[in-house]
C-alpha cells in the first residue's frame, strides 16, 4: 500500500513539473505576439515613386521643373532611386537656349538647383511614350530592360504617380505626338491590381482639367488628385526673367509649399494636404477623388506615398540578449531619451549591454530548465525501478 | 568462476583500459579519427555534438543550425560532463566500453547456462566453451571498436543501450529491458528493428511458468511504448519545442545529409532524380527494416541470435552506418564461438575487413584530397566492406542452422541438405 503511495506522489510531482515547464514556454510565447504586431501595422512595407513629365520644348521648362521638384521631396523624404521611375521627356538644363546651363530651377529666386549631381533619370527624352508609360506601370516590359526601368512593386507597395504635362478633357498628351487618356490610365492601373503590383497609388496630376483624367479609374485603394476641373486651364505661377519662361505651376507650386514643412517624423495628413489648396490662389478648382481608397483620409499620413518611412517603435523594456543579462532588466527611460540623438550615449549604451547580438528571441529559458529537467529525469529513472518491481 | 578467469578478465579489462587512456593522450586522436568518415557520421559525430552543445548553452536552439542531428538527452548529459574537467569526457566512452564489454560478459554467461541443456556435437564435448572474458576481450581489442572510442563518436551510447537491453531481457525483466531498448531506438532510430528479438526473449520462459502470451508481448510492447513517449517528452522539455524530432529522425529518414560513409545511401542519392528519391527512400528504409519480422520468426527459439543477425543486418543498410555498428554486432558473433567450425567462408571475410579497412582511407584520400581518384573508389570499397559483412552474417546463419540441424539429428550428421 505505501508502496502505491510513493507512485502517486511521484506521479503528482512529475505533474506539478510539466506545469511549470508549460507555463515557462507559454511565456516566452507572449513576448513574441508583442513584437509580431510590430510587423503587421500599416499595411505597406515599401514606397515608388512613378514622376511622369510628357512634354517638350523649353517653353514647357516650368513642366521638367514640376517633376524635378517632386523627385527632389520624395527623395528627401527617403523613397531611393531605385524606387524612383523618373521620366523626363527633354532636357532643359542642357538645352542651348538654358542661360544657367546645367541647372533646373522652380524658383525665380533660383534658390535650389533641382539638377544637382544626385539625379537619376530613368526614361529620358523620347523614351517618354505612353507605350513605355504603360509597359512600366504594368510591368510587361521587354525582357532586356535593365532594373533602374522597371516598377518592381509587390502588393505591399504604395505608389505616388505623378503626372505633369498638357491636357485635356480626359486626355494628356505625350511628347506633342501621341496622347494617353484616362480609360487607357485606368485600364493600366486595373492590370496593376490584378496582378497585385501596388498596396496603395496616389495618383496626382497637374495640367488642364486635370480631373477628368482620374475619372475613369474602376480599381480599389487608389486615390487620385488633380489640378483643374473639366473645362478649367491650370495655370503656372510665375516666370523667371532670366530663363525667360515659367519655372513653376501653381498646383505644384503649393503643393510643394506643403511639402516643405513636411519631414520624415512628421504627422501630417493627407487631409491637412488637400485642405491646403486654395481655389482662390491655384487659380483653378483642385479635386481629390477618394471613393476608391478604403483609408480615411485624416489617417493617412503624407509620408505613406512621399516618403518611406520604416516603422521602429522602442520598447519600454531592455531586451535580453545573452546569458549574462539574467535578471537584469534596466528601464530605457534610465537612459535619457534627449540624449539619445547626441554622440555619446549610444557608445555608453552599446558598452553596458554584451557583445553577443542574436536576432532572435533568445532568452535564458534554455540554460534554466536544467535543474527541471535533471529533477524530470531522476524522477523518470525511479519510475522505471518502480515499474520493473511492480511487473 | 575461477580464480584464473576472474585474472584474464582483469588483465584484459586493464589492459583496454590503458590502451584507451594512452591512446587518448595522444594529442590529436579525437580529431584525426573523428575527422573520418569510416568511423563518424553526420549522426553520431562529436564534433556536431560540440556545435550543438555551443548554440544550446547560449541559448540558441541547438537543432536550428543544421549541423546537429542526434538527440537532446545527449546534450544534456554532455552539458552536465562540461562542467567537469576534460578528463572526464574521455573516461565516459572509455567507461562505457568497459562496460559494455562486463555486461557482454553476463550475456556469454547466461547464453551458456540457457543452452547447457542443449545436445552438443562429439568434438564440442571435448573442448570448453568460450571464456565469456576472452568475449569481452574480443570486443574491447577489436580495432573498430578502439576507432569508434578513440573518435568519441557517439554510436557507442546506442550500442551500450542495445547491449544493456539484450543483458535485461535474458534476465527477464520487463521493465529494463524494454527501457533501454526504447533508448537504443531514441538515440538512434533502427534499432527499432531489436524490439521483436527481446520480446522474444522475455517470452522464452513465459510458457514453462504459465503466464498468458498475448498479455506479456502488450505488456512488453506497451512499456516500449511508454518508455519511448517518455524519453521524448523529456526531450521536449529540454530542448523546448518539437523540431527536435525533424532534425533526429526525420535526418535518419529522409537523408538531407549525403556525407560519404560506409553505406549504400549516400551514393545513390547523391544521384538521384529528384521525383524518383521518396520513392528510393522509402525503398532502402523498407529493405533495412524488412528482416525485423522473418529473421524474428525463423530464430524464435534463439532470440540472441537474432539479435546478432539483426545488428549486423542494422550495421550494413541503416542511412550512416560506421564501424561502430559493426563492432557492435562483432561483439555478438564470439557468444556462438560454437558455429565458427561450420563456417565456409572465413578465410575471405577476415581478409575482406582487412582489405577495406586498408584500402578505404587510402582510396579517401586520393578521392577528396590528392584529386586523382574519385568516388566510385571509395564507394567500390564500401561495397566491399559491405559484401564482407553479408557473407559473415550468411555464413554464420547457415553454420547456425547446419548445426541445428546437426544436433538435433545425429543420424543426418555427414550428410548434404538439398532442396528438391
Amino acid at each position: 500500500m505505501a508502496f502505491h503511495k510513493f507512485f502517486l506522489i511521484q506521479f503528482f510531482a512529475i505533474t506539478i513539473i510539466i506545469c511549470i515547464i508549460i507555463s515557462q514556454i507559454s511565456f516566452a510565447q507572449n513576448n513574441e505576439s508583442i513584437i509580431d504586431g510590430f510587423f503587421s501595422r500599416g499595411g505597406h512595407t515599401n514606397n515608388w515613386a512613378v514622376l511622369v513629365c510628357t512634354s517638350r520644348f523649353w517653353f514647357n521648362y516650368r513642366h521638367i521643373a514640376n517633376t524635378l521638384s517632386m523627385y527632389r521631396t520624395v527623395k528627401r523624404l527617403g523613397i531611393p532611386d531605385s524606387n524612383i521611375i523618373l521620366m523626363l521627356a527633354d532636357d532643359v538644363a542642357c538645352n542651348p537656349r538654358n542661360s544657367f546651363p546645367a541647372t533646373v530651377f522652380n524658383n525665380a529666386g533660383r534658390y535650389l538647383d533641382l539638377y544637382g549631381d544626385n539625379v537619376e533619370v530613368d526614361y529620358r527624352g523620347y523614351e517618354v511614350t505612353v507605350e513605355n508609360f504603360i509597359r512600366v506601370l504594368t510591368g510587361r516590359v521587354a525582357p532586356d530592360t535593365p532594373r533602374s526601368k522597371r516598377l518592381l512593386s509587390d502588393d505591399r507597395s504604395n505608389i505616388l504617380v505623378y503626372m505633369t504635362g498638357h491636357g485635356g478633357n480626359e486626355f494628356l498628351k505625350f511628347q506633342d505626338a501621341e496622347e494617353i487618356s484616362s480609360f487607357d490610365l485606368a485600364d493600366a492601373f486595373e492590370q496593376m491590381w490584378e496582378k497585385r503590383r501596388y498596396h496603395e497609388v496616389l495618383f496626382m496630376i497637374d495640367t488642364c482639367q486635370a480631373n477628368t483624367m482620374y475619372s475613369q479609374i474602376y480599381s480599389p485603394n487608389i486615390l487620385a488628385t488633380g489640378s483643374s476641373k473639366l473645362g478649367e486651364n491650370s495655370y503656372s505661377h510665375h516666370m523667371d526673367t532670366d530663363i525667360g519662361v515659367a519655372v513653376i505651376d501653381r498646383f505644384t507650386y503649393y503643393n510643394l509649399e506643403f511639402l516643405e514643412r513636411v519631414d520624415m517624423q512628421s504627422k501630417a495628413t493627407l487631409q491637412d494636404l488637400f485642405n491646403s489648396y486654395n481655389p482662390s490662389f491655384i487659380h483653378s478648382t483642385p479635386g481629390v477623388r477618394s471613393d476608391l481608397f478604403r483609408r480615411p483620409l485624416n489617417k493617412v499620413l503624407v509620408t505613406d506615398f512621399f516618403g518611406s518611412v520604416q516603422n521602429v517603435e522602442l520598447t519600454g523594456q531592455q531586451y535580453n540578449i545573452s546569458n549574462s543579462d539574467i535578471g537584469h532588466e534596466i528601464n530605457i527611460s534610465d537612459i535619457k531619451m534627449t540624449e539619445y540623438h547626441s554622440k555619446e550615449s549610444p557608445r555608453e549604451s552599446e558598452k553596458s549591454t554584451s557583445k553577443n547580438f542574436h536576432l532572435f528571441n533568445v532568452n535564458s529559458k534554455q540554460s534554466s530548465s536544467l535543474p527541471q529537467f535533471l529533477i524530470a529525469s531522476i524522477l523518470f529513472g525511479i519510475l522505471i525501478k518502480l515499474v520493473s518491481s511492480i511487473i | 568462476m575461477t580464480i584464473q578467469s576472474h585474472i584474464t578478465g582483469g588483465l584484459i579489462f586493464g589492459a583496454a583500459f590503458t590502451a584507451r587512456l594512452i591512446l587518448f593522450h595522444f594529442s590529436n586522436i579525437t580529431e584525426t579519427l573523428g575527422s573520418r568518415i569510416e568511423i563518424v557520421t553526420p549522426v553520431t559525430s562529436f564534433t556536431r555534438l560540440t556545435e550543438g552543445l555551443y548554440l544550446f548553452e547560449n541559448g540558441v536552439p541547438p537543432y536550428d543550425g543544421g549541423a546537429f542531428h542526434q538527440a537532446p538527452l545527449l546534450l544534456a548529459c554532455f552539458q552536465l560532463l562540461g562542467y567537469l574537467p576534460v578528463i572526464f569526457t574521455k573516461l565516459t566512452f572509455i567507461l562505457t566500453d568497459l562496460i559494455l564489454a562486463y555486461y557482454l560478459t553476463d550475456i556469454t554467461r547466461m547464453k551458456q547456462q540457457l543452452y547447457c541443456h542443449f545436445p552438443r556435437l562429439k568434438v564440442e564435448l571435448k573442448t570448453k566453451e568460450i571464456d565469456p572474458w576472452i568475449v569481452a576481450g574480443l570486443y574491447l581489442f577489436n580495432p573498430f571498436t578502439i576507432a569508434s572510442c578513440l573518435s568519441k563518436s557517439t554510436i557507442i551510447f546506442t550500442n551500450l543501450s542495445i547491449i544493456l537491453g539484450t543483458y535485461y531481457s535474458l534476465k527477464n525483466n520487463k521493465s529494463y529491458g524494454m527501457f533501454w531498448i526504447a533508448m537504443a531506438s531514441y538515440l538512434s532510430f533502427y534499432p527499432f528493428m531489436l524490439v521483436l528479438p527481446t520480446i522474444l526473449m522475455l517470452i522464452n520462459d513465459a510458457e514453462s511458468k504459465g503466464k498468458n502470451i498475448k498479455s506479456e508481448i502488450f505488456s512488453c510492447a506497451g512499456l516500449y511504448a511508454g518508455w519511448l513517449s517518455g524519453l521524448l517528452l523529456l526531450s521536449y522539455f529540454l530542448v523546448g519545442s518539437w523540431d527536435f524530432l525533424e532534425a533526429t529522425y526525420g535526418v535518419i529518414l529522409l537523408l538531407p545529409d549525403l556525407t560519404p560513409n560506409v553505406g549504400l545511401f549516400w551514393y545513390f542519392f547523391i544521384e538521384m532524380f529528384d521525383q524518383f528519391r521518396s520513392f528510393f527512400l522509402v525503398v532502402f528504409q523498407i529493405h533495412a527494416f524488412i528482416f525485423m519480422v522473418p529473421v524474428s520468426i525463423k530464430l524464435r527459439n534463439h532470440p540472441l541470435f537474432s539479435m546478432f543477425l539483426l545488428s549486423g543486418i542494422m550495421a550494413i543498410f541503416k542511412s550512416y552506418p560506421s564501424i561502430g555498428d559493426a563492432s557492435l554486432y562483432l561483439a555478438f558473433f564470439p557468444i556462438y564461438s560454437e558455429i565458427i567450425k561450420y563456417m565456409r567462408y572465413n578465410f575471405l571475410t577476415t581478409n575482406i575487413f582487412c582489405y577495406c579497412s586498408i584500402l578505404s582511407p587510402i582510396f579517401y584520400h586520393l578521392w577528396i584530397y590528392a584529386g586523382s581518384g574519385n568516388a566510385n573508389f571509395f564507394y567500390a570499397i564500401t561495397l566491399v566492406y559491405t559484401i564482407g559483412n553479408i557473407i559473415l552474417l550468411v555464413d554464420a546463419t547457415y553454420a547456425m542452422f547446419r548445426r541445428e540441424f546437426d544436433i538435433w539429428n545425429p543420424d543426418l550428421r555427414n550428410y548434404e541438405i538439398i532442396q528438391k
